[in-house]
């Protein structure tokens, strides 16, 4: 394995050992875990969630009283979802691990195929329902922490898109372990690969022996974050490190943004129909079940 | 030399010369060295690991779709 950025190869074994050594040092650093917390893994069981599943179950063997638990979202895309759900449930047989699924059809009372049949934008209706569903079923299963596999790639591109819309707002959401809100019904995210890149991910996952799962979305369109991916990827390419520099600068930069942008930005209140919580009166995914 | 390259389906032949690297065959094929892991015989190779010939190298994607 060839780190072009460091210029540096490795064998698979050193290159296992220094991708876990990077995570540990982000949940360290970051203070992502404490001690007697059940943390619930998204686990999508694409190849980001099953490697972090992975990484944790085997880091969490030696913490005494934390647990480790899974929740995947089915939201009900054939020929994909029910591809990675399978991987999703070998996966938590293997390591003996709790998974819970929750579907779009016993929320919603549709599959994202059923909403999707006259409409477009399915990433937005995906997207939205999916935080929603995450939150409050992690609450209920008594999560203390929600687990995401979010990366250095989705991370940068995130802070790019964000940057080239000027929405600051959403800037300050962040980082990983974004804007902690004090209020029960939230159960806070962290992001123990937010530095990791998403090529190494996959080497970590194809080394580790895990199935990769292959198959695209199939309401995956063309966005702005698929433009600033391949910008990345090109500064990257071009300019080895352009990645991780871009995301230090940024980190320098976030304390700054969140005393500029906080406060009445990033409070939270119950939304007036389901009670989860929300920025505005009626939360997103509200708005959208209207629409379904 | 022949190296034959497989990428989302499609397979495509090309000619290098002996010492040429994965990461130049990657480029050869219009692909971003960045967005991909390079197998070889189902094993992973670096992207300095130069090609000797006859082989066929698979491109697996690692960038994600949404």
């Amino acid at each position: 394995m060839h780190r072009k950025y460091e210029g540096k190869s490795w064998c698979g074994d050193h290159f296992v050992e220094q991708f876990e050594s990077l995570a540990k040092e982000t949940i360290s650093k970051e203070g992502l875990f404490q001690s007697n917390e059940k943390v619930c893994v998204a686990l999508s069981g694409g190849m980001d969630s099953t490697a972090l599943l992975l990484f944790l179950d085997n880091l969490f063997e030696n913490w005494r009283d934390a647990e480790l638990i899974a929740l995947t979202v089915d939201e009900g895309i054939e020929g994909y979802r029910d591809e990675s759900i399978e991987i999703a449930k070998e996966l938590c047989k293997d390591l003996d691990i709790e998974l819970h699924i929750a579907s779009f059809d016993d929320h919603f009372g549709k599959t994202l195929d059923e909403i999707m049949e006259d409409k477009d934008h399915g990433c937005t209706y995906c997207g939205v329902l999916r935080r929603w569903l995450l939150n409050k079923k992690s609450r209920e299963i008594g999560a203390d922490k929600l687990a995401t596999a979010h990366n250095m790639d989705d991370e940068l591109q995130s802070i790019f898109m964000n940057y080239l819309k000027g929405d600051m707002k959403r800037m300050v959401r962040l980082g990983a372990k974004p804007a902690v809100l004090d209020r029960e019904k939230f159960v806070p995210r962290v992001k123990p690969f937010r530095e990791s890149p998403e090529r190494e991910i996959a080497l970590y996952a194809k080394l580790k022996g895990l199935e990769l799962h292959q198959t695209e979305c199939p309401y995956v369109e063309d966005s702005l974050r698929f433009d600033v991916r391949d910008f990345l990827n090109d500064m990257e390419s071009k300019r080895p490190s352009t990645k991780f520099t871009a995301l230090r600068a940024f980190d320098k930069l976030l304390p700054k943004i969140k005393d500029g942008f906080s406060g009445d930005e990033t409070s939270v209140r119950e939304c007036k129909e389901c009670d989860e919580i929300t920025s505005g009166e009626v939360c997103k995914a509200c708005q959208l079940r209207k629409k379904i | 030399m022949p190296v034959k390259v497989l990428h989302e389906d499609l397979e495509k032949s090309l000619t290098a010369e002996k010492g040429t690297t994965v990461e130049e065959i990657i480029r050869k094929v219009g692909v971003n060295p960045e967005t991909v892991i390079t197998e070889k015989d189902g094993e992973i190779v670096s992207n300095k690991e130069t090609v000797d010939g006859d082989e066929c190298l698979h491109l697996i994607n690692v960038v994600s779709g949404g």
